[in-house]
């Protein structure tokens, strides 16, 4: 059976690559502050395109990348498509249909919430991308995660992919039963999910039992003191990394604040 | 019997969204009623060649025509009156209440009436060896058992192109002893049967004609008697010969116009070579 | 003294009728290969999860009767001891993977042992080289075919140098290659290193060359274990348990039924089945 199982992470050698896992974490956290603060739209748009050279950079593959982009796509034209049902204030008023009010202000400002999503999300993925997961892990547990959180978060990071092909061949089979999920109204669409739903659910079941009893003969938590096999590092490049970074982050904010810079 | 093929593949590629390609150039017609294996192995193209015969997938290149019909301009769900495919992982399928309705399900996409299912599915649960099973729930059964439920739940549907993969997977002797007995009765009913599998056992019991991928090609495609007897063209492909024709190679008893791979094949020709009875054994 | 010793055990799972385990009783010895054989709900999976504590300490049910690992009952050891000793390796290799490289996979057992990490090194680098699998050690696990899967699956459990190590129906999703090349890398595991696997699988054939002892179980019981000669004397007592017969001892009763085998001795391996039909006047003859 051919699977196309998406690897988020990219090995490779890079710059991005060789930065402790402390330092991309506190990275993408700082970002994603940063954008809570930022209303500029320039601003968001520079730090998405600066952040899509940082992505390019690491060698990523398309195919790898697109659907965590499509992802936020997705999120983010429902996000922008409903906000006039929410949002009408201002001028001037582009489309007018009763409940449904789309002024230009508004629109600016949903696209300015799509864009935070865009770049919030590019940060977390940079870090995905050009991190093993081990690294992620104990860049977490040093930051003073727990481990199990740890790796919970690591462990279900992987399946992800692994969900979604499930999905794909549970659909695949049902379909060749002669399921029809094209036909009909809502309700009869939603009714012709249930044979896909279900044994998604099932599936999950087993899964994570099987993984329980796997991590279980694999000795998890038989040792109160768990060594860590590869162990990280923090070295001059990352210093500096951290000082650019909380140097500049609060220096953008205190500007957008101060409105010197403006849309 | 209708003189146009059943299916027909005409100089067909695939290549996958990642960039594999996976058949490179295929050319195969099937006719109605013929019994047929597909081998080779993981990674060969085989499953991915079935999946352009019901519509799943779409060539790149090339066609694909299933009763007249070009899969590219059909979808999944009106080919499944056609064709009917078995996949490997029974979990995939099931979510009934009852395995009454589990074989249900595909009898109601087909638009049949009430009476008319109720009595295939009494039909299929029989042939399966079911009954005692109807009214449970068959998330609750064991993996083989639920096998047999989809087995039953994609042979009920009584499609004239079936194809199977891996029909005896999952399953233990007895169940799949059930499996290849409801496959038989549904060939000998003259339905078109594609079985697809690494098992040398299976393919010598269920089909006539194998054809054995490799590297996104057909490799060999050929009578099944005539290629399960060469073990080592198959240890070429791949694939294993079965125990007694590796011994009766071994021996020097397969030959052309003497093809042995079963059992019962070696003591047909062990009868008539001694042309009447001579025991042999350590003296 | 036997490794394992398990001593009539009987163990039913919560919320369901019957019994997976049967008051069964066997032996487990150090170095040997020893073949589960049985059908569909034989307990063979049930079987597995007793050798490494997860019945009864994970596994949520009924459970009588007692597991001695070395001398020393399971009930009052903690998984993390017993997993030191027993490695078990699960049918699926895709749910047992928890990081993103061959080499970090194969070191997670031992980290979560908590050996020193000099000892994880040499661990790591022998599961690799004892599964044939150094050259992958770079590799991301997702990238492997299904039989580098289950090597490494192996390899993962064998780094945490256990006494024994379990498989539950390991080549269940190989091709006939991999499979012969499974078995051969099992039997020099049991040759080379002394390590004693129990594999389960509902057939027996590709695997009697490479087995010592066969155990039999049918229904949660134990039907018998002894040699394969022992065994595999009747096909249709195989197959009544749900056991697929090996060919050649179908082979062998037709040919004694019809009288065309001289002793009429069975037999169920090539070897003995060359000797038997070679001694025939007509097999010299092309």
């Amino acid at each position: 059976m051919h699977l196309v199982l998406v690897d988020i992470y990219v090995p490779k050698d890079t710059m991005l690559h060789r930065l402790d896992p402390r330092v991309k974490i506190i990275g993408a956290l700082l970002l994603t502050v940063l954008c809570f603060f930022l209303t500029s739209i320039i601003f968001l748009a520079a730090l998405l395109i600066f952040l899509q050279v940082l992505i390019v950079t690491t060698g990523i593959k398309w195919k790898n990348y697109s659907s965590s982009v499509w992802l936020v796509a997705r999120f983010s034209i429902i996000l922008v498509l409903l906000w006039p049902f929410f949002d009408k204030m201002g001028d001037p008023v582009l489309l007018d249909l009763w409940a449904y009010k789309v002024t230009l202000p508004a629109l600016l400002r949903s696209s300015t919430v799509a864009l935070r999503l865009f770049v919030i999300a590019s940060g977390w993925l940079i870090l995905l991308i050009s991190t093993r997961q081990g690294n992620l892990v104990r860049g977490l547990v040093k930051l003073g995660c727990p481990y199990d959180f740890g790796i919970s978060l690591s462990i279900g990071l992987r399946y992800i992919p692994n969900f979604i092909s499930v999905i794909e061949m549970i659909k695949e089979a049902q379909l060749s039963r002669g399921l029809d999920l094209k036909k009909g109204g809502p309700v009869m669409r939603a009714r012709n999910l249930i044979p896909v739903l279900i044994p998604t659910f099932v599936i999950a079941i087993r899964t994570i039992e099987g993984l329980s009893s796997a991590l279980v003969s694999r000795g998890y938590g038989a040792s109160a003191e768990r060594t860590f096999y590869r162990d990280i590092r923090m070295r001059i490049s990352d210093a500096v990394v951290v000082g650019i970074l909380t140097t500049v982050v609060p220096l953008l904010i205190m500007l957008d604040i101060t409105n010197m810079v403006a849309i | 019997m209708t003189k146009s093929p059943h299916v027909s593949i005409k100089k067909v590629r695939f290549v996958y969204d990642d960039g594999t390609e996976a058949l490179k150039g295929i050319d195969l017609e099937i006719n109605h009623g013929e019994r047929i294996g597909l081998a080779g192995v993981n990674g060969s193209g085989k499953t991915t060649l079935c999946k352009q015969m019901n519509g799943l997938l779409v060539p790149s290149a090339g066609s694909v025509t299933v009763d007249g019909i070009a899969t590219s301009e059909s979808d999944v769900s009106s080919l499944s009156k056609r064709v009917a495919y078995l996949f490997q992982n029974p979990d995939h399928q099931i979510f009934c209440s009852s395995v009454t309705e589990e074989i249900s399900f595909g009898l109601k996409n087909l638009g049949l009436e009430a009476g008319s299912i109720d009595k295939r599915v009494q039909q299929y649960l029989g042939l399966l060896g079911l009954e005692e099973y109807a009214g449970k729930p068959p998330l609750t059964l064991s993996l083989g058992l639920r096998r047999l439920v989809s087995i039953a739940s994609t042979l009920a549907m009584e499609q004239d192109l079936v194809i199977l993969d891996e029909p005896a997977a999952w399953l233990d002797y007895a169940q799949t002893r059930k499996a290849v007995g409801a496959i038989k009765q549904i060939s000998d009913k003259g339905r078109t049967v594609i079985v697809v599998t690494h098992n040398m056992k299976v393919i010598a019991e269920l089909t006539d004609r194998l054809i054995v991928m490799s590297e996104g090609k057909i490799a060999a495609d050929g009578l099944t008697r005539e290629l399960l007897s060469n073990p080592d063209t198959l240890w070429g492909f791949g694939l294993v010969a079965s125990p007694v024709s590796r011994l009766a190679t071994k021996l020097g008893w397969n030959k052309p116009g003497r093809f042995i791979s079963t059992p019962s094949d070696l003591v047909s020709a062990i009868r008539t070579l001694n042309g009447g009875g001579d025991a042999f054994g350590p003296r | 003294m036997p490794v394992i010793s398990i001593r009539d055990a009987s163990f039913k799972y919560l919320g369901q009728n019957g019994q997976a385990l049967n008051h069964l009783s066997l032996d487990i010895h150090g170095g040997e290969l020893l073949l589960v054989l049985g059908g569909d709900r034989s307990g063979k999976s049930t079987f597995c999860k007793l050798l490494n504590g997860l019945i009864p300490h994970e596994v949520k049910g009924e459970f009588s009767g007692e597991v001695l690992l070395n001398g020393k009952s399971t009930k009052s050891m903690s998984t993390g001891e017993i997993v030191r000793d027993v490695g078990l390796a699960l049918q699926d290799p895709d749910v047992q993977l928890f990081t993103d490289s061959v080499e970090e996979e194969v070191a997670f057992g031992p980290e979560n042992l908590g050996m020193h990490v000099d000892a994880i090194d040499a661990n790591v680098s022998r599961a690799l080289k004892m599964t044939g699998i150094s050259t992958l050690r770079g590799k991301s696990p997702s990238a492997l075919s299904g039989g580098q899967k289950q090597r490494l699956a192996i390899a993962s459990v064998l780094s945490m140098a256990p006494k024994i190590v379990v498989l539950d129906e390991p080549m269940s999703m190989l091709d006939p290659r991999g499979r012969v090349e499974f078995l051969q890398m099992l039997g020099g595991l049991r040759d080379e290193q002394g390590i004693a696997v129990v594999l389960t699988s509902p057939e027996a054939e590709e695997i009697i060359p490479f087995c010592d002892r066969i155990a039999v179980l049918n229904g949660g019981s134990l039907v018998g274990v002894g040699t394969p000669a022992e065994m595999l004397t009747s096909s249709e007592g195989l197959a009544s348990l749900g056991i697929e017969p090996p060919q050649l001892l179908t082979l062998s009763e037709s040919l004694s039924r019809e009288g065309l085998l001289q002793n009429s001795r069975t037999f169920f391996d090539e070897g003995s089945a060359l000797a038997a039909l070679s001694r025939s006047p007509t097999a010299r003859r092309p």
